[in-house]
């Protein structure tokens, strides 16, 4: 793929979760669950003669992105008209921002680092735009081919937007899914949005081939489906070079069901937006004194955080950022190690099992602390640390707790979980192995290095619940009073 | 008797509310037919409960500056359950769910809407004959235009159909028909009233004016409609003003008049000019000091004016697309853009059509920069040439307009001609002035008006120059040929 | 000329979903020539250090605070709505 000279470029739209209130109206900006056009009033609603007002907040929320993706911002807030008739469009114009004359984008020229393979890579950002979230159109068939008319609920309409541009720095689907990653981590720490809610982050992405143009795959609305749309995209298209086709300058939606890119009808329509600046809005002077206040309540950012993850937890580069990626995992390994320290295993285990089996079964952070609470994490540490229970136990305990949503203790007491450190229970199941395997013994006897195999067969005699190293001092135990009654024989 | 005078009777005995608005209804009976103010008139009986509740009110110690007038409104403000037609098919049935701010305001001091009155479609045009419905008559030569496009404002009011009516001013739309129809029409400084509720041709350039027969109307019923709304961004916070205090027969200061010379070399009417100058006349001998001044870029105004009207008229008017309000097709089988353009291409009527085609025109791509970037521009010429000017001066005095009203059918069959009739009002709206037009001059039973202009914000002194005027004219509550024959 | 209204004419009413009936389009293309035409009179000045003005400056334009309140009744929502399903309003096709 390397030498397609692949361009990514990404528009991402991100809702400022954080709101109780839209955009440009008083509606609430909790709209997910309500009855359809429940929650607008006229302007929301595009009715003739009602107006927008900002909503300073998100003006603030702006900013204060603009400030963590290191961006210039404008001197003045300034927000156009953008023309496009759509059923979803309350007045067939969105309120968005533009750079022309009399127009200009909140903030430009921003900086973003990702960390691909350990390795640190800058990604320019092109700008940003505060814009309105249009309605929500359901299609009565559930498909929008086969939908003889649309459904459209006006409930998200106004809520604010910000439209996050990145430059086609992105040179593979990797880390255009990355990128999304941190983008959504750095929004998180400074608290805009909440991941929880679906439909929160939604992308746009631009990918261009060398000898193509550029294709534009729309609304994708989850990391992981960016990279398969952007890599889908990349096989059609090089296929397509290779068989002499021309890739022409379109747009395509990602169908999230099937996993493919479908072109989007031919538009007869050219595209012209006729920007200019609404009138309904003046332009509102960017003061010095609001872009410190709001500077100076940016938190702690995922880069400082990994940082400090290193230095104060002593934690590898690659464990800090994995923790960082996403702030609920971060969050919970901080709260760990609150409750019972131990960083560098908290955090292993983090990195290594707990973030796995989130993954493989497509869950979110969120869900997965509800079933696997940190005061289960600790519990386990602990019992690992009293031998109660031994390592590979935990590694078992950890995927059952996510998917049955018992708590960690009632698998490790309820289901025998337990690591067996009764002594005398271990003897038992060593001598049945000690007559099982004499050969076994003897080798042992002679070579330390062989009783490994029997401690083997104790575990596989106990299903792996026995205590390894009490297993291990048991039968060496064992081992010297077998030597010392055979020399005694002799 | 002004709506002044009535509310201090009504406030000492409310029981006189009935009778004026059983005499109102009467009238409104005998003139209605032929003038045509009116495209929705609320039934007499509604009207009488709503005045048995402000009487209530009034009983209880209720001091409500409009308490028992009725007032005309522009069927292009938003009134809650009333139907609001824009004088356009597009909204024939369109009933807002939400009133306008103008609305809540004279609601609240007891002001009662008796009717929406008709206008050029969505105000687009200078006549009233635009209206979808049907054309409206000057009542002083009804075979002539009331001016527009808030011409059934200016003739209910004119005709005695109503005390008070509420137009809108884009670009001389109040103006225009008060001038034509003997009464005075107020365009605010822009922000001063409310624009939240107002159907929106061009955001820039409009706001709500009253229409009134006499200067104290004016002073009394801007108090209620000035003023602060955090529902309109472009709402200027300035304290509420108590216009009536300016209504003083002698100058509160030493008033410097300015007359644009452009606007009265060519393209006047010899019997405007002569009123216009009888006019000056009178207010020199009042002391005020007068000079000409030359203002050369003024003749690009009226181009600059109406490029950017359109141009936000064509994004303003986007939202008619037929599915949440407005004239709906069927959509069942249809791509929106087909089920659009049809829903928009019988909705409209012709001038609006060509108002937002030409109006997309001067947005589109290739023709920005030449078209509306270079309006704007000129704006800011405008902009700054009349700072210069008011920096200097307290008031710019106009004739309103160029000529006596023209014939029913005249003007309109030419657009240029339409265009040319808002020559000395749209500018003022470019630039945001406040403006109003007050009777010069009756010719040949035909009202002629002047327009004053002021410095942002100068309402008050407008009013006082206005009532000077008014006292020295004896031009009030003037009573057009139509209605002489019932009063 | 004539030619090159017709042309953006076509265009226009494209964008703007405008369509002139054929016993209006005469009109239109020749009301359309004049006003272009008086438009076009602005060219006449040199504009090119002029700064533009979109609208009439507001110093202290009107911000909101971040409250919610609530808005419409859904049955004033569907007030005007000619087709509606399940609260839902009906809309034209997309595809
Ligand atoms: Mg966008
Ligand atoms: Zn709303």
């Amino acid at each position: 793929m390397s030498n397609l000279n692949v361009k990514i470029g990404l528009e991402v739209h991100v809702q400022i979760t954080s709101l109780k209130s839209k955009l440009f109206c008083s509606c609430s900006s909790e709209y997910r669950g309500k009855p359809p056009n429940t929650n607008v009033c006229p302007t929301c609603l595009g009715l003739p003669g009602a107006l927008p007002v900002v909503n300073i907040e998100a003006v603030k929320a702006a900013l204060m992105v603009a400030l963590a993706l290191k961006c210039t911002i404008s001197d003045v807030l300034v927000f156009s008209r953008k023309h496009y008739f759509y059923p979803d469009l309350v007045k067939n114009y969105q309120i968005s921002q533009y750079d022309g004359i009399g127009s200009v984008a909140i903030a430009r020229n921003g900086l973003m680092t990702i960390n691909v393979d350990g390795k640190t890579k800058p990604i320019r950002i092109r700008r940003i735009n505060i814009e309105e979230d249009p309605g929500k159109i359901i299609y009565p068939t559930g498909s929008l081919l086969t939908s003889k008319y649309t459904l459209i609920d006006y409930n998200r309409s106004g809520i604010p937007l910000l439209e996050i541009v990145s430059e086609p720095d992105l040179t593979n689907p990797k880390e255009a899914r990355i990128f999304i990653d941190k983008l959504r981590s750095i929004l998180e720490h400074i608290g805009l949005v909440n991941p929880e809610l679906e439909g929160s982050i939604r992308v746009d992405a631009n990918i261009s081939l060398e000898g193509g143009s550029r294709v534009e795959v729309k609304n994708i609305s989850s990391s992981k489906d960016v990279e398969r749309a952007l890599t889908y995209e990349i096989i059609r298209q090089s296929k397509a070079l290779e068989h002499g086709e021309v890739i022409r300058r379109e747009t395509r939606h990602w169908d999230d069901l099937k996993k493919v890119t479908i072109s989007a009808r031919v538009k007869e329509l050219e595209e012209d937006y006729r920007y200019f600046p609404d009138p309904d809005l003046p332009p509102f002077k960017i003061s010095k004194e609001l872009i410190e206040e709001t500077a100076s309540k940016l938190p702690e950012l995922p880069d400082q955080r990994v940082e400090r993850f290193m230095k104060t937890y002593g934690l590898s580069e690659y464990l800090a950022n994995v923790l960082v990626s996403e702030k609920g995992l971060a969050d919970y390994f901080e709260d760990c190690v609150k409750i019972c320290g131990e960083p560098e295993s908290i955090g292993n285990i983090i990195v290594n099992d707990l973030k796995r089996w989130i993954d493989e079964l497509d869950l979110s952070i969120y869900e997965a602390i509800r079933l696997f609470p940190q005061k289960d994490l600790c519990q386990l540490v602990d019992l690992l640390n009293k031998n109660v229970i031994n390592i590979k136990i935990l590694k078992e305990i950890i995927p059952r707790a996510l998917k049955s949503g018992k708590s960690a203790s009632t698998i490790v007491y309820e289901e025998g979980y337990v690591d067996i450190s009764d002594e005398d229970v271990l003897l038992k199941i060593i001598d049945e192995v000690i007559r099982e395997n004499p050969k076994a013994v003897g080798d042992a006897l002679t070579n330390p290095k062989a009783i490994n195999y029997l401690v083997g067969q104790v575990m596989r005699k106990s299903k792996g619940r026995a205590n390894p190293e009490l297993t291990n001092k048991l039968l060496i135990k064992r081992l010297n009073e077998l030597s010392r009654a055979s020399s005694n024989a002799n | 008797m002004d709506g002044l005078e009535l509310v201090k009777l009504f406030h000492a005995d409310p029981s006189l509310i009935y009778e004026y608005v059983i005499e109102t209804y009467e009238l409104i009976r005998k003139v209605e037919d032929s003038i045509k103010s009116y495209i929705t008139l609320k039934p007499l009986d509604e009207v009488l409960k709503e005045c048995k509740i402000v009487s209530d009110k009034i009983k209880d110690g209720f001091k409500g500056r409009l308490a028992g007038l009725l007032i005309a409104v522009k069927d292009v403000i938003s009134t809650k359950g009333l139907l609001t037609t824009c004088g356009s098919k597009m909204l024939s049935n369109y009933i807002p769910p939400y009133d306008a701010t103008v609305i809540e305001r004279v609601s609240a001091e007891g002001g009662i809407i008796i009717g929406k009155t008709n206008m050029d479609e969505f105000a687009m045009g200078s006549t009233t004959e635009n209206s979808a419905f049907f054309i409206t008559r000057n009542p002083w030569d009804l075979s002539r235009v009331p001016g527009g496009s808030s011409g059934g404002s200016a003739t209910a009011v004119s005709a005695y159909e109503a005390t008070i009516s509420l137009g809108s001013d884009t670009g001389g739309s109040v103006r225009l028909p008060a001038s034509y129809t003997g009464t005075v029409g107020v365009k605010p400084t822009y922000g001063l009233v409310s624009r939240y509720g107002l159907i929106s041709y061009g955001t820039s350039l409009e706001q709500v004016g009253p229409i009134v027969r006499d200067v104290s109307d004016a002073a009394l019923i801007l108090s209620v409609l000035s003023g602060h709304d955090p529902r309109d961004s472009t709402s200027l916070k300035v304290e509420a003003v108590d216009y009536t205090t300016f209504l003083k027969p002698i100058p509160l200061k030493k008033y410097r008049v300015a007359i644009i010379k452009e606007c009265i070399n060519e393209g006047v009417d010899s019997s405007v000019l002569s009123s216009f100058n009888k006019s000056i006349y009178r207010l020199e001998n009042e002391g005020f000091e007068v000079s000409e001044v030359s203002i050369p870029i003024i003749r690009y105004a009226l181009p600059t004016y109406y490029i950017i009207a359109m141009a936000e008229a064509s994004s303003n008017l986007s939202r008619y697309d037929g599915i949440r309000y407005g004239y709906h097709v069927d959509v069942e089988n249809k791509l929106w853009d087909e089920a659009y353009t049809e829903s928009r291409s019988y909705g409209f009527g012709l001038e609006v059509k060509k108002r937002i085609l030409l109006g997309t025109f001067v947005l589109s791509a290739g023709y920005y920069d030449q078209y509306y970037l270079k309006a704007s521009k000129v704006r800011k010429l405008l902009y700054d040439e009349f700072s210069r000017i008011l920096s200097h001066y307290d008031v710019v005095i106009t004739p309103t307009a160029p000529s006596l009203p023209p014939r029913i059918g005249e003007a309109i069959s030419d657009p240029m001609k339409l265009y040319l009739s808002d020559i000395y009002t749209a500018t003022v709206n470019l630039i945001g002035l406040p403006a109003m037009s007050i009777p010069a001059d009756i010719v040949n039973d035909l009202p002629v008006g002047i327009q004053l202009i002021g410095p942002r914000l100068s309402e008050g002194s407008l009013i006082n120059i206005a009532y000077i005027h008014e006292v020295k004219s004896g031009l009030k509550n003037l009573i057009p040929t139509a209605v002489r024959p019932y009063v | 000329m004539r030619n090159e209204l017709t042309t953006w004419l076509e265009r226009i009413s494209r964008l703007a979903l405008i369509k002139v009936r054929d016993d209006e389009r005469e009109i239109v293309i020749r009301d359309m020539g004049k006003i272009i035409e008086f438009f076009n009179s602005i060219n006449e000045l040199d504009l090119s250090n002029v700064e533009p003005l979109f609208m009439v400056l507001n110093e202290k334009p009107v911000l909101r605070e971040d409250v919610a309140r609530g808005g419409l009744d859904v049955n004033e929502v569907l007030l005007n709505v000619k087709e509606s399903e399940n609260g839902f309003i009906k809309g034209p096709k997309t595809a």
